[in-house]
């Protein structure tokens, strides 16, 4: 008799092993491990459709390179640098396509119990829809910087994935986040 | 014309300052710089408006999220299905053909790994990465080794046959092809430099636990999911069921054991599932169960060492 408990303890490089030897049910602590903050950057790349697909595809060519880390550096930045050059191809792929976030029925927003007052609540839910709406007009890169920046990215990071310098990445977030207060001036308060 | 000079100084400022503002926010600036654009936002009213339309939207975008509508991996496995994802192209997962061109195979490896060590030593070199010469052990294989087994009080030789198992035949097949390939790993130990004499004494105060002075048995975990251990027990050992189970060195056993019937009570073969392992010091207790009670056969330190990696 043969007892086995999987060791949900292990770092991103032994599963990583684990997978490229051949047992791919592994790849599910990486997907476990990092599918919010890919979903959270895909969600605020496109919208809630395409972000199922992008969050999909970015994951699909994680698991296609696996073979190809050679851990040199952490698996997190390896797979940074894959999901944000895939969001990039996807969205340069359907740039003729408007990207528009799914709102959820105002109903349903009023009727979840909740301690705020309904009419704020679903203010506050439009407000966050225009935001996005906002964010999605803006040209792919800016979009992305403000995507990573809300990810916790250091300036240093995100010029590193978008292969840009530091200054530029100032220089844009500053530039990008003027622009959307503009666009947002009449919405906010 | 003072007045002008004046104006169009504080715009340059201002405009300095202004490009610094996201830097601020995200706290990208150097501790004084920072001090510095803060007690100018004390000032300017127009930079303090445009910093708080900064912290808006930065606070704005983080809100938009939509955590409820994150897809599960079982929805991420349903589309990798749809698009018919390809499995990982990697030595390990080619199935194997045939075991004559593995064996061929490794012995062409084995082979160059010996050249590849005698042209070393010869001209002084060492080894650059014990990865670069060893490959990884392919699903089906089995390697067998002899390992360090110096005075164990209990248990007094080892041979290890380490295999990958699919996860549902957890048990080798009752005669696989080993080879014996203890130069290879003695190569790897010394590649690792690990030091045998290094290893803490069992836990003090518990009087099943013997002290070991002697250098410990040394396993190697070679990328196998399973490893099959053969022990051979000690001369008075009875036919019996025996429990081989894997502890911490803190003592705290961990979820891996294994039973096995050893039929004359001189040797035992059993397979552990090291998957949930890793690389470390461990304790091996080796246990016979009499009825109710358990009989203390062995319990001596064993260390996993992932050959491809370089951690000790």
């Amino acid at each position: 008799m043969i007892t086995v408990e999987p060791n949900y303890e292990a770092s991103d490089e032994i599963i990583v092993k684990r997978i490229v030897d051949g047992d791919t049910e592994q790849f599910r602590f990486l997907y476990e491990r990092y599918a919010r903050k890919v979903w959270s950057f895909a969600f605020r790349m496109t919208g809630n459709v395409e972000a199922e697909d992008l969050t999909s595809e970015i994951f699909f060519q994680v698991y296609r390179k696996l073979g190809t880390f050679r851990g040199e550096a952490r698996f997190s930045t390896w797979l940074h640098t894959v999901m944000v050059h895939t969001t990039m191809n996807f969205v340069s792929r359907h740039r003729n396509r408007s990207f528009r976030g799914k709102q959820e029925p105002l109903l349903h927003v009023i009727t979840k119990p909740s301690h705020e007052d309904p009419e704020a609540a679903v203010l506050k839910k439009e407000l966050q829809a225009h935001v996005h709406r906002a964010m999605l007009t803006l040209d792919p890169k800016p979009r992305a910087m403000m995507a990573l920046n809300a990810e916790g990215f250091s300036y240093a990071e995100i010029a590193n994935l978008l292969r840009c310098r530091e200054g530029t990445v100032a220089s844009t977030l500053n530039r990008a986040r003027g622009t959307l207060a503009r666009k947002l001036k009449r919405l906010k308060g | 014309m003072k007045d002008l000079l004046s104006k169009f100084v504080h715009f340059c400022l201002r405009s300095q300052y202004r490009s610094k503002l996201s830097r601020l926010l995200d706290r990208e600036l150097p501790p004084p710089e920072a001090a510095e654009l803060r007690s100018h936002l004390t000032e300017c009213a127009r930079c303090q408006h445009e910093y708080e339309q900064l912290r808006f939207v930065k606070r704005a975008i983080l809100k938009v999220k939509n955590p409820d509508a994150i897809p599960s991996y079982a929805e991420f496995q349903t589309r990798a299905r749809a698009f018919e994802l390809l499995p990982l192209e990697t030595y390990s997962t080619r199935r194997i053909r045939s075991t004559a061109a593995l064996q061929l195979k490794f012995a062409a490896y084995t082979l160059a790994v010996a050249a590849l060590s005698l042209s070393c030593f010869l001209l002084g070199a060492s080894y650059a990465s014990v990865a670069d010469l060893i490959p990884p052990v392919p699903l089906g294989e089995q390697i067998s080794m002899r390992l360090y087994v110096l005075n164990a009080p209990a248990i007094s030789a080892v041979k290890i046959n380490a295999r990958n198992h699919e996860p549902s035949s957890p048990h080798p097949p009752p005669h696989t092809h080993t080879r014996d390939t203890a130069q290879l790993w003695e190569q790897i130990a010394q590649n690792q430099q690990i030091n045998l004499q290094d290893l803490p004494e069992p836990k003090r105060g518990d009087p099943e636990r013997q002290r070991y002075d002697e250098p410990p048995l040394f396993i190697v975990m070679s990328k196998a999911h399973y490893t099959g251990i053969r022990l051979e027990l000690p001369e008075d050992c009875e036919k019996g069921q025996y429990l081989l189970s894997l502890e911490k060195m803190d003592g705290k056993p961990l979820p891996i054991t294994a039973e096995e019937e050893s039929h004359d009570g001189a040797e035992l073969s059993v397979s552990l599932d090291l998957r949930g392992l890793t690389a470390g010091k461990y304790f091996l207790l080796v246990e016979r169960k009499n009825e109710e009670q358990r009989e203390y056969i062995g319990h001596f330190p064993v260390r996993m060492v992932d050959p491809t990696s370089n951690a000790k």
